[in-house]
């Protein structure tokens, strides 16, 4: 990061021609943390601490690894500070030998419980996991890959990437072992695909491999992988968390049903910067440092000692204020808490953007009307949400300014479109979202949906009731409070709902989970991750050839990933497209638009993005906090405590 | 007229005879009591909302069958009936099953779980139990008396005063302000002899105190009200006439006779042990039988859920079965029938 920038910023903000919000913004978007600014902030009392108040910023831009951009413009300037500040944290600390760190103490409030890469429980085990095992690759902050088990990057112009996309080619690290010093070959790599795709395995990594034909090992350091036909996102396979790879010669005969009684299920043994000592389900992981590690000089810590259970904001205080571990993942917390927490401790509170948005979902068809036994049948239409004009004048009254300066504060952001990160994916002209509830009210006038004498807009003797749901979580509530004000305040009848989580997300068959859709509006979280094909997924209504196939219904137990039962024939036929384009650039574009026509249909309108909040030990560094990482511990072996 | 030759054979004493065919009819009321436990368990388990693979499915990388697929393997979706029969069969085998969540041996998790429990449960119940008696006695010998008064007011506070509540006083004083105590128990601890003792005793006091502190005041007042009723009796006016000390009166006479119920109570008590305190070891993250309840259950992990309930249930079968027994032993007014 330049030295003038920050000082071009200050002198802007002192002279009253930016606010402080911005400034704070776009400090944030350098790659600040939030101590830092404040001490920017203070600094900016005079004219002469122009250059100062910069030399702080550079230095701090050097140790602050951890980057929090800005959604809608500031994209590539962000980035690129991003790198700088990442890059030259990682100049900073050049160590001589391995170890001598002592003993780092992570806080997981929710526990892991199977430390294997491919049969788990979810995010968490993916974390566990990271510790000891490898991909071959890895996303960094601009979703550019960054090599861990591989020799160097695939790329079309270095011939590891078929100009047909029907292939790429892998070269191996020389002189890896795993913690049992066995030495790690292209074998291994093409036994963790055999694992992952035996459906008797049922792994919950074998998504990211459909489009995989074979994997085999070509020599001893390559591996060739093929795919079924020419695949424009070959950075699928063996990169980043569902990429890990295993053993041969410890899972080799725990393919299949076999997988769940492999007795190294929980205990891990890859080739990862630590070795396993100790795990319990639920509790506790300690690991040793791994003293043939591949990367010199690497790791810092001697021994990782991992503790689950709990809840968020005990946690942050273990970390903040009593300083008994050192980092805590997935603050769940409201960022006023927080910051109480941290007053007066050494501690840092890292926010990093990611790439999810909590979401509005409108249903098209009649929750309340069954036909054949079943609810929201696409037999059915919804009396009002079908028609676009309401569903624009419904996205005016979603108070988001509310909902992030009261419930997130820096932990959120308002985003235009539903895919905003990686910036590549998102439109340069963006269309604002705005909050405008009398202009909403007349354009439910001139649909038709005129409020009643007892205040309720109606049409043709139909009321405008709607059931708004979501899962009980105390910042969802408090979302829906906000929203059902604006509403009702417009004569929409609003019947609130919320479903235990466990519920609403998990076994479709429950009527109550939201792939029923019993209700008009919904409201969730979902992210498109750093390849938006799948994500887009869920707006096409047919993808296995019959008509309607991807549509949730009772046909296919509410399996299909369009929920809210959203036709556009347009749509599926843009989303086909980028599904076998080859072209990165003309892709991009493909996602654009996509975007931009969600956007205007507005079958699914973002509410607010929410940043992966960390606490961390103040002096804490290398972390590399960034939403394309594998997990919050890829760069483990990297981390190291400042003296 | 002695009639020479053999002897009667020694009769049996008739208590003896009783107490065996006791306990070996309740031990056959117990098998169908038992059954029946675990049937409406299992039920009430599968009923419940909740699914161990709740964040597979917002995943969207998981295809459906993938899903479909674990869910066929560990047999979720069968027939209640089924599943019931398949758990039922093995368990009279020995065998537990496998937890849902971690593929781990159900009886492993247990074994990693339940000395954390007895240790820190077992030592707050021996630490409640002689402070309990101790004040209780007094206060009843001095009834109405300022110590009884006190002993009130601390009984009345402990039993209304929430766990959580007390735990979070605790951690908020000696940890968060005093930094005197870790809040986050670990049950991997460095060092070994006294250091490794000390960082034992650093963790555990604040949990073990909590938990003593609300066992100590319902025990208490079962003391109080088990002395008050004998200090109160003809038998113990007597032997104050008799001239007997007045320790002497209250530990052989009274306190004797008091023990009866408080000991049938806290025999009755003993099974809660296993299960651990649940909240207690929430706030602390102690790596308990509660917790893991707790967790098991939010992620219907039916294996592990059925093993520490019905285990439970077996042990309140059990040492209702011991109260009893110990009740008729201990008053030999009692006939068991």
């Amino acid at each position: 990061m330049s030295d003038w920038t920050v000082a071009e910023l200050a002198e802007q903000f002192k002279a009253g021609h930016i606010s402080r919000r911005h400034f704070i913004a776009k400090m944030f978007a350098a790659g600040l943390t939030m101590p830092v600014i404040a001490s920017v902030l203070a600094a900016c009392g005079s004219s002469n601490n122009g250059k100062s108040a910069a030399k702080t910023g550079a230095g701090a831009a050097t140790q602050a690894a951890s980057a929090a951009t800005q959604a809608a413009g500031g994209g590539s300037a962000a980035a690129n500070a991003a790198t700088a500040a990442a890059s030259a944290a990682a100049n900073a600390f050049t160590p001589t030998k391995r170890g001598g760190g002592g003993t780092l103490k992570l806080l997981w409030w929710q526990g892991p419980t199977l430390p294997q890469p491919h049969i788990n429980n979810g995010t968490k085990d993916f974390d566990a996991s990271r510790i000891f095992y490898e991909p071959l690759a890895e996303f960094d902050a601009d979703a550019n890959l960054v090599p861990v088990l591989a020799a160097e990057i695939p790329t079309v112009e270095n011939g590891a990437v078929a100009k047909d996309g029907t292939s790429v080619t892998w070269k191996l690290k020389q002189g890896v072992t795993w913690h049992d010093g066995q030495p790690f070959t292209a074998d291994d790599v093409a036994f963790t695909y055999q694992f992952i795709a035996d459906p008797a395995t049922a792994a919950n990594t074998a998504g990211q491999y459909v489009t995989v034909k074979s994997v085999e090992a070509v020599d001893p350091q390559t591996v060739k992988v093929t795919f079924k036909s020419p695949v424009p996102y070959w950075q699928t396979a063996f990169v980043g968390a569902n990429g890990m790879i295993i053993p041969k010669h410890i899972f080799g005969p725990y393919i299949g049903k076999e997988s769940h009684n492999a007795p190294n299920n929980l205990k891990p043994l890859g080739t990862g910067p630590y070795k396993y000592v100790d795990f319990r389900p639920g509790d506790s992981l300690e690991a040793d440092i791994n003293p043939n590690y591949h990367v010199a000089n690497r790791p810092f810590f001697d021994h990782i000692s991992l503790k689950g259970g709990g809840d968020a904001p005990s946690a942050a205080r273990a970390v903040l204020q009593t300083g008994d571990y050192d980092y805590a993942w997935n603050m769940q917390v409201t960022y006023d808490e927080l910051q109480g927490i941290q007053k007066g401790g050494t501690g840092q509170i890292v926010i990093f953007p990611g790439s999810g948005a909590e979401s509005m979902y409108f249903n098209f068809t009649d929750p309340n009307k069954e036909v054949g036994g079943e609810a929201s049948s696409l037999q059915t239409k919804h009396p009002f949400f079908a028609d676009v004009k309401v569903r624009q004048a419904f996205n005016l009254m979603f108070d988001r300014k509310t909902v992030v300066d009261q419930l997130y504060g820096k932990e959120g952001q308002i985003v235009n479109y539903l895919v905003y990160n990686p910036s590549k994916f998102a439109p340069t002209q963006q269309t604002q979202l705005t909050f405008d509830p009398a202009k909403a009210g007349q354009m439910l006038d001139d649909a038709g949906w005129k409020k009643g004498s007892d205040g309720v807009r109606a049409n043709n003797g139909v009321k405008m009731k709607i059931v708004y749901a979501t899962s009980i979580n105390s910042l969802r509530q408090n979302e829906q409070a906000i929203i059902k004000k604006t509403l009702e305040s417009q004569g929409i009848q609003v019947e609130l709902k919320s479903v235990d989580a466990n519920i609403f997300f998990g076994d479709a068959t429950n009527p109550d989970n939201l792939a029923q859709m019993h209700f008009d509006l919904g409201m969730w979280t979902n992210s498109p991750g750093i390849d938006p094909q799948n994500y887009f997924r869920a707006f096409v209504s047919q993808t296995h050839g019959q008509p309607n196939d991807n549509i949730a219904q009772k046909s296919n137990n509410w399996s299909g990933t369009n929920v809210m039962r959203y036709i556009n024939p347009a749509f599926d036929q843009i989303w086909e497209q980028a599904a076998t384009e080859l072209d990165a650039i003309k892709r991009a574009d493909l996602f654009k638009k996509m975007n931009e026509m969600i956007a205007a249909d507005a079958p699914k309108l973002p509410l607010a993005a929410r940043n992966g909040v960390s606490v961390a030990k103040g002096n804490l560094q290398g972390m590399d906090l960034q939403p394309w990482a594998s997990s919050d511990l890829w760069r483990l072996a990297y981390w190291y405590r400042k003296t | 007229m002695c009639r020479p030759g053999r002897e009667a054979a020694p009769a049996r004493r008739p208590g003896e005879l009783q107490v065996t065919t006791f306990i070996f009819r309740r031990v056959l009321i117990a098998i169908p009591t038992l059954i029946a436990i675990s049937v409406i368990l299992f039920t009430i388990l599968h009923l419940a909302p909740g699914d161990p693979f709740a964040e597979l499915a917002l995943n969207p990388d998981i295809p459906p069958e993938v899903r479909l697929n674990l869910r066929k393997q560990l047999g979720i979706d069968d027939p209640l009936p089924v599943q019931y029969v398949r758990w039922a069969t093995q368990v009279v085998k020995g065998n537990w099953g496998y937890s849902f969540v971690s593929r781990v041996n159900v009886l492993t998790l247990i074994r990693q779980r339940l000395p954390t429990t007895l240790f820190i449960v077992g030592t707050a119940y021996l630490v409640a139990i002689p402070f309990a008696i101790l004040i209780g006695v007094v206060s009843a010998v001095k009834q109405y008396s300022w110590i009884d008064n006190v002993a009130t007011t601390f009984a009345f506070l402990g039993i209304s005063l929430p766990s959580f509540f007390t735990g979070l006083v605790f951690i908020l004083i000696f940890s968060i302000w005093l930094r005197w105590l870790p809040f986050i128990y670990s049950t991997h601890l460095p060092g070994s002899g006294l250091t490794y003792l000390w960082e034992l005793f650093k963790h555990a006091v604040m949990p073990i105190t909590v938990l003593a502190l609300i066992q100590m005041a319902s025990l208490t007042r079962y003391v109080r009200g088990a002395m008050l009723d004998v200090i109160g009796q003809d038998y113990v006016r007597t032997a104050r006439a008799k001239g007997l000390a007045e320790l002497s009166v209250v530990m052989k006479h009274a306190f004797r006779n008091a023990l009866i119920p408080v000991v049938t109570i806290l025999a009755l008590d003993l099974p809660a042990i296993i299960t651990g305190a649940l909240i207690t070891e929430q706030i602390f993250r102690v790596p308990g039988m509660g917790s893991l309840l707790i967790n098991s259950l939010e992620a219907k992990d039916t294996p592990v859920v059925m093993f520490i309930v019905f285990t439970y249930a077996i042990l309140v079968v059990l040492f209702t079965l011991i109260a009893d027994i110990l009740y008729g032993f201990l008053d030999p007014r009692i006939k068991l029938a």
